[in-house]
């Protein structure tokens, strides 16, 4: 069976990595951003897997830092999230436009 | 050993007069430790070898081997004097300044011993770490000086002082580095036997001469002086005038000129220039004042521009004038604005227009005044004609033309110091109580106890307490003796300031090797490191 | 004697330290102490004059100094110089302090400053001595400043009254600015010729115009900055203003130093200096041309004043200026002895006024007369001294003022024929506004009965000196009795100057000056004493003149403007610098730089988040690609 070549993955990392991007920048809502965040993290881990699989040569490097990344990701969500719901609940939006206080 | 107790005995002074909640054990504690620092520094002149240049009375404890600091101490000609003068004011400051400061008095004895320590500590360095800590020390005590105890601008004139001088300082500290950065050490006799490329020395020059010579201060850098003046407690404008000023001067003896001879002669056309702009600036300034603080304060300015026309002759009569004229200045300066604070403790404001006919109720304090204020005007025989004899000579063989401008500030500061005299002590008593504003004391600073004004009649005059007279009594007598023997004054420091400056400033071999000289010091460096790391293994 | 000279000036220092310290609170003692010093300088002056009188006159010369400051190769010394012209100071500033300070017991016999007051006159002549034997140029600049300060003490004695403070600033300040030039003469030399000693720089300078390496203008240039200092001193136009303010001190402070020493320590200064002064025309045209005009200028001033020190006041300048000119004309002898006859015969004068004010309680000239009924001893030596002060012989003022008019006429200086005319118009006003002042006082009747009942004659200690100035203003004069020449003989420079050959020949020269000032006298008397003209009609008449000549030309309110205007001008320009540049621009303006650029600054701090995310992926983008191209 023909291998699938890795270029695929990397240009599937390469996509994910600009739609989280966007996420991040582009959206109002703040859980859109953390959504938007969340898929840049996956789309790393995707690109750490393929080298992995492709080049790594056995090497576990690999896929112990997707593990880590993984790890961080979700604990930055659970983070991420409590912050957002303490703005909400003194700005009562999810606007991140509407939490600038820390201007000037 | 005789230097670290110079130093240490005010900082000790300091912590006990802080630590005794009483305002008299802070008093007799302050002037006991002055007065004792003071007994001790006549030793050094005692032991004093005229015949020998270098430094004498040298201590050595190493701090940082690695970049070759050490706390090293010693005293040449160069600082002799003004190490005396230092602790022969803080006494007489201390005694002045009883009955004028009445919050917070610990902290007020204390600032002032701790200003003496640093000042002695930046005048005794002989490594440039200790001299630029002490250096930067100083501004502390000041600070809170004119900041607490001041007069109503306080903050304004203590902000704009720290700020300038340490704008300065921050400069020398980068050319400060660069020289010990070349040299690969920070002792003195290290650095003073390097020789700079010229174009290293044009920049380092510049840097260090920024830092001295706004503390002298030099006629575009001297906003900071009104000011710091005007609103410091009598005590505190002492301190400043006839004490930190000098150390601009000194710093112009002991590093720009020595280390960077090639730049000072090509600056000093400039910084000659500069000066008699400010003898001339600060005695016009003066003649317009009609608060006499403030106009003493622009007459410091102008005597102090004749020391940096002296020192910049590069001669050794302007040198010796400089040097004279330096503690001359100390001596009157110190002694009018105690006189200042004394007629501000008794009357509650500054302006001329509130004072007249003081000569009458207190005819002591007129006469003392009017003994500084001759030093002051440069008659012979008092302290002021020594110096500016020979700093005019001196200067007038450099460059004539300059030297001639400066006369006019001769004639200029009979004209505002006799206007200032008269005004305050001749004439009628001019007072009305409607007349003046209330001396507010929540406007004003923290000190000065004033009389209780009975509605309707003029403030009491009193005449010179036994403690003002007692303080008043040294200047009064040294404004007497260094206007009469100035040679007792020249002796001892002529041989360091002939062979630490003028030689210094004699051409040079041109061409050095400064490639050779670096790779010297390198090999030195690691010869010196090598032993240590052979006992490691 | 000539060795203990130093004594001179260091026994009234000496009683000045003595009254200072410890015999404050004892007037007698301390009279008694500063007399005492004064007389002793006095019989040393004495001695010193004969033991110099025995030596030959081509070794009339002792000097010997001491080193006060040393820097090699510089080195200032304090010395003594006595040679005739210093023993002739001696002589006349020792006697006149002694007389006045025998007078001054009587005349500030109430004052409760009386030892201060003694201690300053004490201090006033050591220093005014210290001037008078100098031997090298920095020793007589210190004594210059000092007599100054001693001036400043006298005239301001009496401090509390606003007049005396100002007065006394004001003598300060405008001498100061005499003696900026003078300190720029004195350095000059310093530098130039690498000494201060008076014999070695005219070795140098006469040397040095010699073989040329030197100007002569050069030489006058230094001759004329040391004038300046002269000009402030003594009083001449364009500084004479503070002398006639002056008068506000006590009458024998005017007396001593407003008449007799210190004004006349310029022309004793100029007359020291002369190998420089001589060297060129131009120096000699300045000073005789200054000196001449000041003369007449303030003679003229003279004659419409009304307070009777004033008018002596004015008078000095007056004769300072024939002081000064006869100098710049090369009548060396003659202004010295012009000197010495005018301390006698002035402070006479003063000291006689001294004597009429502590009668009357008053200065105003028509609130008097009639007072030779009351003072016999005042009056008779006041006609002594005016007669003498308006040249007639055989009082000492026609000996002394006819050798000036002759050197004048006699000089080499440009336009001399004018400066004669000058001089021999100013005698015929002198002898008009003095003889005013004596028959206005004297004379006729009295114009304040209620002064005059209380008037009375002074005490001995004051008669006396009156006496002994009024029989000196008859004799000094004949010291240099034409044939005879005595005084010539004794001070001159270069070769001795012919004098008349005997009395006729010298009244043969004289008698067109002397008509003059006896038309003057008649003049005076017509006006003042038999009243055949009506002063007030004349003043009426002619207004203007009149309000010109009393309000001295306005100079003083010129000078007012002109210091208003010029120096707090210059001084605003230097606080507009100050507060715009200084203060606004460096100092503020580095904190206002601070304050934009923070603010710039915070302009990237939106506080929005994204805008923060935008950045780092913008960097990130950016490293991304620096590196790997």
């Amino acid at each position: 069976m023909t291998e699938v070549p890795i270029v695929h993955y990397l240009y599937l990392a390469a996509v994910l990595f600009v739609i989280g991007i966007f996420g991040v920048l582009a959206r109002k809502n703040a859980i859109s951003v953390l959504m938007g965040i969340e898929l840049m993290l996956n789309a790393v881990n995707i690109n750490y897997l393929a080298f992995a699989k492709y080049w790594g040569g056995g090497n576990l490097t690999g896929p112990v830092f997707a593990v880590f990344v993984i790890t961080i990701a979700a604990a930055e969500a659970a983070v991420a999230l409590a912050i957002v719901i303490s703005i909400y609940r003194q700005l009562k939006s999810a606007n991140v436009d509407d939490a600038h206080n820390l201007r000037g | 050993m005789i230097l670290s107790i110079l130093i240490g005995l005010p900082v000790l002074g300091a912590a006990l007069a802080a630590l005794f909640p009483q305002e008299r054990a802070a008093k007799t504690i302050s002037l006991l430790a002055s007065a004792t620092t003071f007994i001790f520094s006549l030793l050094l002149y005692t032991r004093f070898d005229a015949a020998d240049a270098g430094f004498q009375f040298q201590q050595l404890f190493p701090l940082v081997p690695r970049f070759a600091i050490n706390y090293s101490l010693g005293v040449d000609g160069l600082s002799l004097w003004l190490i005396l003068l230092t602790t022969f004011l803080t006494p007489l400051v201390i005694l002045g300044s009883f009955s004028m400061v009445d919050q917070n008095v610990r902290g007020y004895y204390a600032c002032l011993l701790f200003l003496e320590a640093s000042v002695i500590g930046t005048l005794a360095a002989t490594d440039l770490f200790l001299f630029y800590l002490f250096w930067e020390l100083m501004l502390i005590p000041a600070f809170f000086l004119i900041g607490v105890w001041g007069g109503p601008n306080r903050v304004k004139g203590t902000i704009k002082f720290v700020l300038f001088t340490m704008a300065g300082s921050l400069l020398m500290l980068v050319a400060l580095i660069y020289v010990t950065h070349e040299v690969k050490s920070f002792d003195y006799s290290k650095i003073f036997d390097y020789s700079f490329p010229p174009d290293v020395q044009f920049w380092c020059f510049l840097a260090f001469a920024l830092a001295f010579l706004i503390k002298v201060p030099l006629f575009p850098f001297h906003a900071w002086l009104p000011d710091a003046y005007t609103e410091a407690p009598a005590g505190g404008t002492v301190m400043l005038s006839a004490v930190l000023v000098k150390l601009g001067a000194y710093g112009l003896l002991r590093f720009c000129i020595p280390l960077f001879p090639y730049a000072a002669r090509a600056f000093s056309h400039w910084i000659m220039l500069l000066a008699v702009a400010g003898v001339v600036h600060g005695a016009l300034m003066a003649t317009l004042q009609t608060d006499f603080k403030r106009l003493t304060a622009y007459s410091s300015l102008s005597h102090m521009g004749l020391i940096t026309l002296g020192i910049f002759t590069f001669s050794l009569p302007g040198l010796q004038g400089g040097v004279v004229q330096m503690i001359g200045h100390g001596v009157y300066m110190a002694g009018i604005f105690l006189l200042i604070g004394m007629l501000y403790q008794r009357r509650g404001s500054h302006e001329m227009d509130t004072y007249g006919g003081a000569a009458k109720a207190a005819p002591l304090l007129a006469a003392a005044m009017l003994w500084m204020v001759l030093s002051a005007a440069g008659l012979p025989g008092f302290a002021g004609f020594v110096g500016e004899i020979l700093i005019l000579t001196s200067a007038y063989k450099a460059w004539a033309l300059p030297a001639l401008v400066a006369i006019a500030g001769f004639m200029l500061s009979a004209w505002y110091l006799f206007n200032f005299y008269g005004k305050v002590f001749f004439g009628q008593a001019r007072l009305n109580h409607e007349d003046t504003k209330p001396f507010d004391k929540a406007q004003g600073g923290a000190q000065g106890k004033t009389n209780p004004q009975k509605e309707g009649a003029p403030p009491k005059m009193p005449d010179l307490s036994w403690a003002e007279g007692l303080a008043l009594l040294p200047l009064v007598l040294a404004a007497l003796w260094i206007g009469l023997t100035p040679n007792f004054f020249m002796d001892p420091i002529e041989k360091s300031l002939d062979l630490k400056v003028i030689e210094k400033l004699k051409p040079q071999p041109v061409m050095m090797d400064f490639a050779a000289q670096q790779r010297r010091l390198q090999d030195e460096m690691e010869s010196n490191r090598q032993p240590r790391q052979k006992n490691n293994h | 004697m000539i060795q203990h000279s130093w004594l001179i000036p260091g026994m009234p220092a000496l009683a000045y330290a003595v009254i200072v310290l410890f015999t404050r609170r004892f007037k007698a003692l301390s009279a008694g102490i500063s007399i005492l010093a004064m007389a002793a300088c006095f019989f040393l002056s004495m001695g010193v004059f004969q033991e110099l009188a025995k030596l030959d006159p081509s070794a009339r010369t002792v000097s010997f100094s001491w080193t006060w400051l040393q820097i090699p190769p510089w080195e200032a010394h304090v010395g003594v110089l006595i040679d005739p012209l210093c023993a002739n100071m001696l002589l006349v500033v020792t006697l006149v302090s002694l007389l006045v300070q025998i007078y001054s017991w009587g005349y500030m016999h109430d004052d409760e400053r009386f030892s201060v007051y003694f201690s300053y006159l004490s201090l006033f002549s050591a220093s005014m001595l210290l001037l008078v034997v100098a031997n090298n140029y920095l020793q007589i600049f210190i004594g210059w400043e000092l007599v100054g300060l001693c001036s400043y003490l006298l005239i301001g004695f009496w401090y509390f009254k606003p007049e005396a403070a100002d007065a006394c600033k004001k003598a300060f300040v405008v001498n100061r600015i005499g003696d900026m030039g003078f300190l720029m003469g004195v350095i000059t030399i310093g530098m130039m010729f690498q000494t201060f000693d008076f014999a070695e720089v005219q070795k140098i300078v006469t040397q040095g115009l010699s073989d040329h390496t030197y100007s002569t203008t050069f030489i006058a240039g230094i001759a004329l900055l040391l004038f300046c200092g002269a000009v402030g001193k003594s009083a001449q136009f364009p500084l004479h203003v503070w002398l006639p303010d002056a008068m506000e001190g006590p009458t024998p402070v005017s007396a001593l130093i407003h008449a007799a020493t210190m004004v006349a320590a310029g022309v004793y200064m100029v007359a020291r200096t002369y190998t420089l002064f001589s060297a060129d025309p131009l120096s000699m045209t300045v000073v005789a041309w200054v000196g001449g005009f000041t003369a007449l200028f303030a003679a003229t001033i003279a004659v419409a004043q009304d307070d009777i020190k004033r008018i002596l006041a004015y008078s000095t300048l007056s004769q300072l200026g024939y002081m000064i000119l006869s100098l710049g004309a090369g009548g060396y002898t003659a202004g010295m002895f012009h000197l010495t006859t005018h301390a006698c015969f002035k402070a006479l004068l003063f000291l006689g006024s001294g004597s009429v004010i502590h009668g009357l309680h008053n200065q105003d000239i028509w609130k008097m007369g009639g007072l030779w009924r009351k003072m016999k001893v005042t009056t008779l030596t006041f006609a002594v001294a005016t007669l003498a002060i308006a040249g007639i012989p055989p009082f000492a003022g026609f000996f002394s003022k006819d050798a000036i008019l002759d050197s004048v006429h006699n000089s080499a200086v440009p336009g001399h024929c004018v400066l004669y005319y000058m001089g021999v118009f100013t005698a015929f006003l002198t002898a008009f506004y003095m003889f005013r002042l004596f028959f206005v006082v004297f004379t006729g009747e009295p114009r304040d009965h209620h002064a005059h009942d209380h008037a009375h004659e002074s005490p001995l200690n004051m008669t006396g000196p009156l006496v002994v100035l009024a029989l000196l203003s008859l004799c000094v004069g004949w010291l240099n009795w034409p044939g005879v020449g005595l005084y010539s003989q004794f001070v001159h420079y270069g070769s001795v100057p012919e004098g008349a050959a005997s009395i006729g020949v010298l009244l043969g020269q004289s008698w067109p000056t002397l008509l003059l000032v006896v038309a003057g006298i008649a003049l005076s008397a017509a006006f003042y004493y038999w009243k055949v003209f009506s002063a007030e009609k004349m003043a009426e008449k002619f207004r203007p003149v009149y309000l010109l000549l009393k309000n001295k030309y306005y100079f003083d309110e010129m000078y007012g403007w002109l210091v208003k205007k010029v120096l707090f001008g210059l001084a605003s320009i230097f606080h507009w610098f100050d507060e715009k540049i200084v203060d606004d621009g460096m100092v503020d303006g580095t904190g206002w730089i601070n304050q934009k650029m923070g603010g710039l600054l915070s302009l990237t701090q939106t506080g929005y988040i994204q805008n923060y995310a935008w950045v780092i992926f913008a960097a990130v983008a950016v490293i991304f690609f620096c590196v790997s191209f």
